[in-house]
């Protein structure tokens, strides 16, 4: 072990690593016998305040396990079931961060348990977001009808940055809600989500919405064109600033269509 | 004003300038003498009404974020007369009473208005630009909803905490046309402009190896857990990060340490150091393709940002114009702070301090002839940002090479915690063929927040 830290000393000369980069340096305790259950066990207890070193040779394992499927499915399952266990509320914290790494559709359920707490929801989103799969996606719209207004704006979020379509009609009802920063934060999602039904109800909110949802609902028209730009579908990103451009809209929106057209006229 | 735009570079200037909210500004400015009735978002300030001076002679700025590096560089802003500054805003307290009583000691008045919310400052109507200085994980948001209130943005660097996030703001800041100065004000020192241009100009030959010098980081001892401060808004603070419990060593200036909210020194100064690389090598547009290397990330205590790493970036043959057969990025602290770029024929190094030398004197002397590609000159990082509010043009520091320099810093984090080589695809800013790393790219946000 290097002084630094580092597997081997950095030279400045050719620079280029000789080694494969191997486990950092404090899963001394996985080579010294630790076991999963062990190093899981550890951490169990944890509360703010105490050494993170249990919770870093987890980590290594996270690490070490993403080399093999089977092995990598093993301790995300263990890591769940934390979550439902009398884990510390911090311990469950730092199994959300793991999962987010390697969790998967498996895990789904034990994280998606945590979604109906203020405790533990935005946690809870921080493990789902990044799982592919419809059962990150359903359990992100089933929180959607549940809890207080801030949790599910969170839930609202994560299916905009998700960009899952199915979630279109929840938003877009949700859009038109009496709860302002809930109907925002949807209008937004469904700017993110950039499908044709999305535009097709951000139009609708432009044209026959509540006052205050109009500005909100051109800049998701915009954050869409962007988006359908970029996936190949000029045409569609068009229409939008051509409808924004002959509307009574701010001076930002007006400047936004003018210069969205622009670009696409420069291809 | 005399520009002149690097190749390959988008120019913010030009038909594409005059798209601004500024312009549609002094389009209804035009046609307000026609007794045209103004759209309720036009400040009557903007306009020159109300007895104050138009936009052309002064421009109206609000400050988010004036802690440390904020505050220094509001009152770099109150140097020049042509920036009026109306409204701080701060979560502690204490940071924005301070900036606004400088402010209002500065012009003699009490006009200044202090903000808890950048969401507040942002609702007045007469601002024409925003100083933005918060944390790294609080760095899209605020500036996102600035560029779409038209408003033109210096904002401290690194750009943003993900790709994700910088992606966002890149595409925010087009979208609405707003002028953009990063605070990667080396651009603006003549001795890394020159360098660069020495390297852009071939004078070292083909690059083959660029070695970017970054500082170490420190670790430090676990924590306890402590009241928070009167005066700070803590939740407010931690904004779109976990929830975390409040301790003096996570906030203000340490921020910078914990990967919730930074990347460490590594992120800090490759906003530097990086940009400067992709400056001389004409990379600003695009990316490595492969990286790899090695950190060590503090294990027990509560900073856990790499305070020892070394990554290597490989660059394609077509990322460069100086680099043919393809070019290496080594970043590292064990490397002198400051970027050397290796070729064929000599060497460039340069640094702060002034500092440019080259492995032959001649290297040195050599001048730009008039059919080379001459840089673009800022002497002054503050005022090549007012200069360029005012003729849209770009400025020396503009977004997207920004959200270049700091991809470069979030990729070697992603390869030193995967702990392995990742592949990259610069064009489409996802890994090639690598879901595990791309979960990496984003980070749910704490709830309300959002892109």
């Amino acid at each position: 072990m290097a002084p630094n830290g580092l597997k081997k000393e950095w030279t400045t000369g050719e620079g280029i690593m000789t080694t494969t980069p191997t486990l950092a340096a404090a899963s001394a305790s996985i080579v010294m016998g630790a076991t999963d259950e062990d190093a899981l066990t550890a951490i169990k207890t944890y509360q703010f305040g105490q050494s993170r070193e249990p919770l870093t040779v987890v980590q290594d394992l996270v690490a070490a396990a993403a080399k093999d499927d089977a092995q990598q499915r093993d301790l995300a399952g263990k890591l769940a079931a934390l979550l439902g266990s009398d884990a510390t509320l911090h311990a469950k914290q730092f199994v959300c961060r793991q999962l987010a790494i390697i969790g998967t559709e498996e895990n789904v359920p034990a994280i998606a348990a945590l979604l109906g707490s203020a405790e533990t929801a935005d946690m809870a989103r921080y493990a789902l977001e990044p799982i592919p799969g419809a059962a990150a996606d359903a359990a992100l719209l089933s929180a959607l009808a549940q809890g207080p207004a801030e949790g599910r704006i969170g839930a609202v979020n994560s299916l905009g940055a998700r960009r899952v379509e199915a979630a279109m009609h929840a938003l877009d009802e949700l859009a038109g809600g009496a709860d302002a920063a809930l109907s925002q934060a949807a209008i937004a999602a469904l700017g993110r989500i950039a499908s044709k039904d999305a535009v097709a109800a951000l139009e609708r909110i432009q044209s026959s919405g509540r006052p205050e949802s109009r500005r909100p609902a051109a800049d998701a028209l915009l954050a869409a064109a962007t988006a359908l730009t970029r996936d190949g579908q000029a045409a569609e990103a068009r229409h939008i600033y051509r409808a924004l451009k002959g509307q009574d809209q701010e001076a930002p929106v007006l400047a936004a269509a003018e210069i969205g057209l622009h670009d696409l006229r420069q291809g | 004003m005399k520009k002149r735009i690097q190749k390959g570079q988008s120019t913010g200037g030009g038909e594409r300038a005059a798209l601004s909210r500024r312009g549609f500004l002094k389009q209804t400015a035009a046609a307000a003498a026609g007794a045209v009735a103004f759209p309720a978002i036009i400040p009557a300030s903007a306009l020159g009404l109300g007895g104050n001076t138009a936009p052309s002679e002064r421009l109206v700025m609000g400050c988010i974020g004036v802690g440390s590096q904020g505050t220094g560089n509001m009152k770099g802003f109150l140097g020049f007369r042509e920036f009026q500054i109306v409204a701080v805003c701060d979560v502690d307290r204490n940071h924005r009473l301070e900036a606004a009583r400088i402010i209002n000691e500065t012009y003699g008045n009490q006009d200044c208005q202090d903000y808890g919310d950048f969401r507040e400052i942002l609702e007045r109507d007469d601002l024409d630009v925003v100083s933005i200085a918060v944390p790294d994980h609080w760095h899209a948001i605020p500036a996102i909803a600035a560029a779409k209130k038209g408003l033109d943005i210096y904002a401290e660097k690194p750009l943003a905490l993900t790709i994700s996030q910088g992606r966002a703001m890149v595409d925010a800041v087009h979208r609405y046309g707003v002028i953009w100065q990063t605070g990667s004000w080396q651009r603006s020192k003549e001795n890394f402009r020159r360098g660069c241009e020495l390297v852009r100009n071939g004078r070292i030959g083909k690059v083959h190896t660029v070695k970017v010098g970054l500082p170490t980081g420190s670790p430090i001892e676990t924590q306890a857990e402590m009241p928070v401060p009167e005066g700070f808004d803590y939740d407010f603070w931690l904004g779109p990060a976990p929830s975390e419990p409040y301790t003096e060593k996570r906030c203000h200036w340490n921020f910078r340490w914990i990967l919730d909210y930074s990347g460490g020194q590594l992120t800090d100064w490759a906003a530097h150091h990086c940009d400067i690389a992709n400056w001389g090598m004409g990379t600003e547009h695009t990316g490595p393709i492969r990286v790899k290397g090695q950190g060590f990330f503090p294990r027990a205590g509560l900073w856990n940002a790499a305070t020892n790493y070394f990554f290597e970036c490989e660059y394609s043959k077509e990322a460069s114009p100086v680099a043919p057969d393809g070019f290496t990025m080594l970043v590292s602290n064990s490397f002198p702070m400051g970027t050397r770029f290796e070729g064929t024929d000599g060497w460039i190094f340069v640094d702060r301090g002034d500092v440019l030398e080259a492995s032959a004197p001649e290297i040195l002397k050599s001048e730009i002839g008039p059919k080379e590609m001459a840089f673009y000159k800022s002497s002054n990082h503050a005022r090549n940002f007012l200069e360029c509010v005012r003729s849209r043009e770009q400025t020396i520091a503009p977004i997207d090479a920004a959200h270049h320099a700091i991809a470069i810093a979030h990729l070697g984090n992603i390869a030193m915690q995967l702990e392995r080589e990742v592949h990259w695809d610069p064009a489409a800013e996802r890994f090639v063929n690598d879901p595990e790393a791309d979960r990496k790219l984003s980070r749910a946000m704490r709830g309300p927040w959002h892109l």
